[in-house]
């Protein structure tokens, strides 16, 4: 090992027991989280200066069957084939794949045969492409996580142990260690394929858990794809495959399917409230729905353009949205009234968020792709009334996807084009400024989207290779 | 005729009366028995059981006996006896007759039932006696004390003679908190915990014989359990060593988890002296594959060291009196990866104990029992066809202008779940458990339970090994019924001792030796 790699194992090593909070930094469906805040709050070895001392590195590619959406993370399985952390990635192939996003191998990969008396689209176009088209998920919590408790003994009574279930047995209560604790029992991967199902997948072995149920009309273009209390949410846009537009939810308890069909109105996206109300987005209205039912409980109409985000400002949630004007919009989640109004120029704004929380001032950030470009807005207090205040924005990207944001590290894309290959940067999420960038360590461009979960970004080409930047532990 | 028979007898007492006193066979655990004469090589091919004996120890999820400890020449009230000392999970004590297979005395430990205990089913907490016996240097009058930690934590100092108390019990262990094997050194006993087992906290324990006062003292390194299988190993200084669990490593606050720890008793106290961590340390605690394995320690050309191991499938060798160097985390030495290619916490890498022994050559050799399939990128120059359910891997070691060298020698044939090896006079004696050591299931994830794992689990075979090449020279087949969990293997005099899960002691020796 060369002094240099010595010297930042050091570096790492020392920050690895700084800061590890709520649930290890997982990333639980599209978006991130229920709130789409695409942000993962705190991590053990991403952050500003461990970027800029040279933590983000390309970690390994995989070349999947069909064009991967962005991954789901999840971490410290105890799976029959030994501790793993894994992500799973759905591709448009109908394929998804669990790879141990520790050293970078496939774990397993299962194939959603196509079951449905319609033809299946082999040939997609830009606006209806063909075969799976949302990403997979996993059971998102509608609130974060608590950071973990002590962890006691083992004996009646007591918690689960925090070491390992091996003969590892159980720890001191004052050192507790800085990983998150092991999950026992396998979890759930949710795939919506493209015939229209919706499979309930082992995470430990990709196989069905229980029967596919038909979910929504098969060739639709479906995305938001998100389980939420033992119910799966997804949207249909565009009117693919004859598909009609709307918000659909199954219950997976009884496969009951409700829906909340928007007519000509592409839903653009969907995110929770804490107390469970979806809120959704279309080319027409935001809306607020009852859980599982979708019944509408408010709605405004209006040309919207972004899939919506719930943030907290002082314990209130808040959904944040654009419209096709460039303005972006702060509303009161119950009323749906408006509480901040960013006028936009004319500007053209991507069609997600992301936000984070500055652990030391609570001072909440609100990140969007304006012209091309990240911009960074604070939310910020006057005479009782909410405003935001850019406070930076970067250098304009080729096609820039929208943000994610790791412990305060502002990860963009720039998806490129036929001509340019994709570019992922990091940025300081305070200042913007650029603290590192993969270069042309990306071959191709990307049309998915990133994701992130244990300090790892992930990249998906349109070629089928899937990246991984970040930070690996030394097995040396 | 009578003149010279007895003249026969006693020198073959004086030359063999070979002992085996403690589980891996001394205080180093190197496993190996230097004064074996009866079995070699050439004769091994002809071993057979020559008794077995069904006790009346009722197993505990899947423990039940543990190994035998051999003492000869015990005077007893019928003469001079060769016994085996067996301990059962249940409280029980067995001392046999080696020659005739007859149960001299038995003790049953009785108390009330500790306040906590571990989870019924679960394999890693047993509610009862956990920790092999340990027996003393004989006293001034000859006499032997096996010293055995009954399920709540008391010690009794019994003779091996009848078995009558010594001296009066006094509290040591933790109750139900499973101990592992007791260690003797100079007076004072060792034992370590794990698992967490009624609420234990997991440490090294120590208690001298002597003090009236029955201090125990103890250290604990902030990790998860001490579970190297035969407890603690103790070097020429005292200093008892002990692999820890998985946890952090952070030597600011005296946390060691997934290293190994060395301590010492000093005046009233148990002082950590020294410790070794491997610069993966976090790797290891991310995969549950923490440093667990009993280690050997020796002398080498006039230094002592150490070899030790984790689940993660590598061994290492160490300085005992600077393990790791200066940092503590730099080994003399380090193999590559043997096994668990997987990277799984359960049914692969290298469980149990280490063992260690020399030839006439003045050669050492290092063994080390693994399980699962070898390591694909793991280069052996003699082994025995395909390794799918692990194995014997013997290194040699090598020591040129101080820098020391771990060679493969050889890899033994396929077993079922190898474990520990013994050694005696140029022959390795190793089995495979035949253990279900499955823990997590792809429907359920983890489940480690008792019932469906002795339901899953087959019979051990034993195994007499060449030393120098590996080659079988003697297997068991399907002689024994039942599997073993955490039992050995003892020798001692030409015999070889092995319990299993149904509470039968097997001797393995040569018709009419």
């Amino acid at each position: 090992m060369t002094l240099k790699y010595l010297a930042l194992f050091a570096l790492f090593a020392s920050l690895a027991h700084a800061q590890f909070g709520r649930g290890g930094g997982d990333w639980m469906a599209v978006g991130g989280d229920a709130q789409r805040t695409a942000s993962v709050r705190t991590d053990p070895h991403i952050s500003v200066e461990s970027v800029q001392g040279g933590v983000m590195q390309p970690l390994w590619k995989i070349k999947l069957t069909g064009v991967p959406t962005p991954p789901v993370v999840a971490s410290r399985l105890i799976t029959y084939k030994g501790f793993k952390d894994l992500l799973y990635v759905g591709t448009s192939a109908d394929t998804v794949a669990s790879i141990d996003h520790t050293v970078g191998k496939i774990f397993w990969e299962t194939h959603l045969p196509y079951d449905s008396l319609l033809v299946p689209v082999k040939t997609g176009s830009a606006t209806c492409p063909a075969g799976m088209t949302g990403a997979v998920s996993l059971a998102a919590p509608l609130t974060p996580p608590a950071p973990p408790a002590p962890r006691g003994g083992r004996g009646p009574g007591g918690p689960p142990g925090a070491a390992g279930p091996g003969r590892g047995g159980n720890m001191d209560p004052a050192t507790v260690p800085t990983l998150p604790r092991p999950r026992r029992t396998p979890g759930t991967v949710y795939a919506l394929s493209s015939d229209g199902l919706i499979h309930v997948l082992n995470q430990h072995t990709g196989q069905d858990i229980v029967p596919a149920a038909r979910f929504i009309r098969g060739n639709a273009k479906a995305h938001d794809v998100i389980s939420v209390g033992n119910v799966v949410y997804a949207v249909t846009s565009d009117n693919c495959g004859a598909a009609p537009n709307g918000v659909w939810a199954i219950d997976l308890a009884n496969n009951m399917v409700n829906e909340w069909k928007t007519g000509e109105a592409s839903v653009l996206g969907l995110a929770f409230l804490t107390d469970g109300t979806v809120i959704a987005t279309t080319t027409k209205s935001l809306a607020a729905l009852e859980a599982k039912t979708l019944k509408p409980k408010q709605q405004f109409d209006a040309e919207w353009a972004s899939t919506p985000m719930v943030i907290k400002v002082k314990d209130k949630e808040y959904v944040v949205a654009s419209n096709v004007h460039g303005h972006i919009f702060l509303l009161d989640p119950v009323s749906l009234e408006l509480a901040v109004n960013v006028p936009g120029n004319g500007a053209t704004i991507g069609n997600s968020f992301a936000s984070w929380e500055e652990a030391e001032t609570k001072t909440r950030w609100i990140l969007a792709v304006k012209n091309g470009a990240v911009v960074s807005y604070k939310v910020v207090e006057k005479d009782g009334k909410l405003g935001l205040e850019q406070a930076w924005a970067s250098k304009e990207m080729v096609s820039l996807a929208p943000p994610i944001v790791v412990n305060g590290v502002v990860f963009a894309l720039s998806s490129g084009s036929r001509s340019a290959s994709a570019v992922l940067y990091a940025l300081d999420g305070m200042t913007g400024k650029e603290l590192w960038s993969s270069g042309k360590a990306i071959a191709g461009y990307s049309t998915a989207g990133i994701s992130s979960g244990q300090s790892k970004v992930f990249v998906g080409t349109h070629d089928g290779t899937l990246y991984a930047f970040g930070y690996l532990l030394p097995r040396e | 005729m009578r003149t010279s028979r007895f003249v026969i007898a006693m020198a073959l007492g004086c030359a063999f009366g070979a002992d085996w006193p403690t589980d891996g066979g001394n205080p180093q655990r190197t496993a190996w028995q230097k004064d074996e004469k009866i079995l070699n090589k050439d004769n091994v091919k002809n071993l057979k059981i020559v008794w077995k004996i069904q006790l009346d120890n009722k197993p505990i999820e899947m423990h039940s006996l543990f190994p035998p400890l051999i003492v000869d020449k015990v005077n007893t009230a019928s003469g001079p006896k060769q016994i085996a000392i067996v301990a059962g999970v249940s409280d029980n004590i067995y001392a046999i007759d080696v020659a005739t297979a007859k149960i001299i005395w038995q003790k049953h430990f009785e108390y009330p039932t500790p306040a906590r205990r571990g989870r019924p089913t679960d394999p890693l907490c047993p509610a009862g006696l956990t920790a092999t016996p340990v027996i003393g240097p004989p006293n001034a009058n000859g006499s032997r004390t096996v010293y055995a930690m009954a399920g709540d934590g008391e010690v009794h100092s019994l003779s091996v003679a009848d078995g009558e108390d010594v001296a009066p019990p006094f509290q040591f262990g933790y109750p139900y908190g499973k101990s592992y094997a007791l260690n003797l050194w100079e007076g004072v006993l060792f034992t370590t915990t794990a698992q967490g087992c009624a609420g234990n906290p997991n440490q090294m324990w120590s208690v001298k014989i002597n003090d009236p006062s029955h201090k125990v003292m103890t250290y604990n390194p902030k990790s998860g359990g001490l579970w190297g299988r035969t407890g603690a190993a103790i070097d020429e200084s005292g200093v008892a060593w002990a692999p820890t669990g998985d946890g952090r490593y952070d030597p600011a606050t005296q946390t060691y988890g997934n290293g190994l720890i060395g301590a010492k008793v000093v005046g009233n106290e148990l002082k950590l002296q020294d410790y070794y961590e491997p610069k993966n340390w976090a790797w290891l605690q991310s995969r549950d594959l923490d440093m667990q394995v009993t280690p050997a320690i020796f002398k080498y050309k006039g230094k002592e060291l150490m070899i030790a191991a984790s689940k993660e499938c590598r061994i290492y060798l160490l300085d005992t009196k600077a393990a790791g160097g200066d940092d503590h985390q730099t080994p003399l030495d380090r193999t590559p990866l043997i096994c668990n290619e997987e990277v799984n916490f359960a049914s692969a890498g290298i469980w149990g104990a280490m063992a260690s022994w020399e030839d006439a050559q003045g050669t050492r050799w290092i063994l080390s029992p693994f399980w699962g399939p070898s390591h694909p990128d793991f280069k052996v120059p003699v082994s025995y066809g395909p390794v799918t359910h692990g194995a014997v891997v013997a290194f040699k070691l090598e020591e040129k202008n101080g820098k020391y060298k771990l060679i493969p020698a050889w890899m033994s044939r396929d077993m079922d779940q190898a474990e520990p090896p013994v050694i005696a006079n140029g022959v390795v004696y190793a089995f495979g458990s035949g253990e279900n050591t499955e823990q997590a299931y792809p429907d359920r994830g983890l489940d480690d339970n008792s019932p469906e794992r002795i339901h899953d689990s087959t019979h051990a075979v034993f195994y007499a090994l060449d030393a120098e090449t590996g080659k079988e020279l003697y297997s068991s087949g399907d002689q024994i019924k039942s599997f073993v969990h955490f039992g050995g293997l003892s020798i001692a005099n030409g015999r070889v001792y092995l319990g299993t899960f149904d509470s039968i002691l097997y001797c393995f020796g040569l018709e009419g030796k």
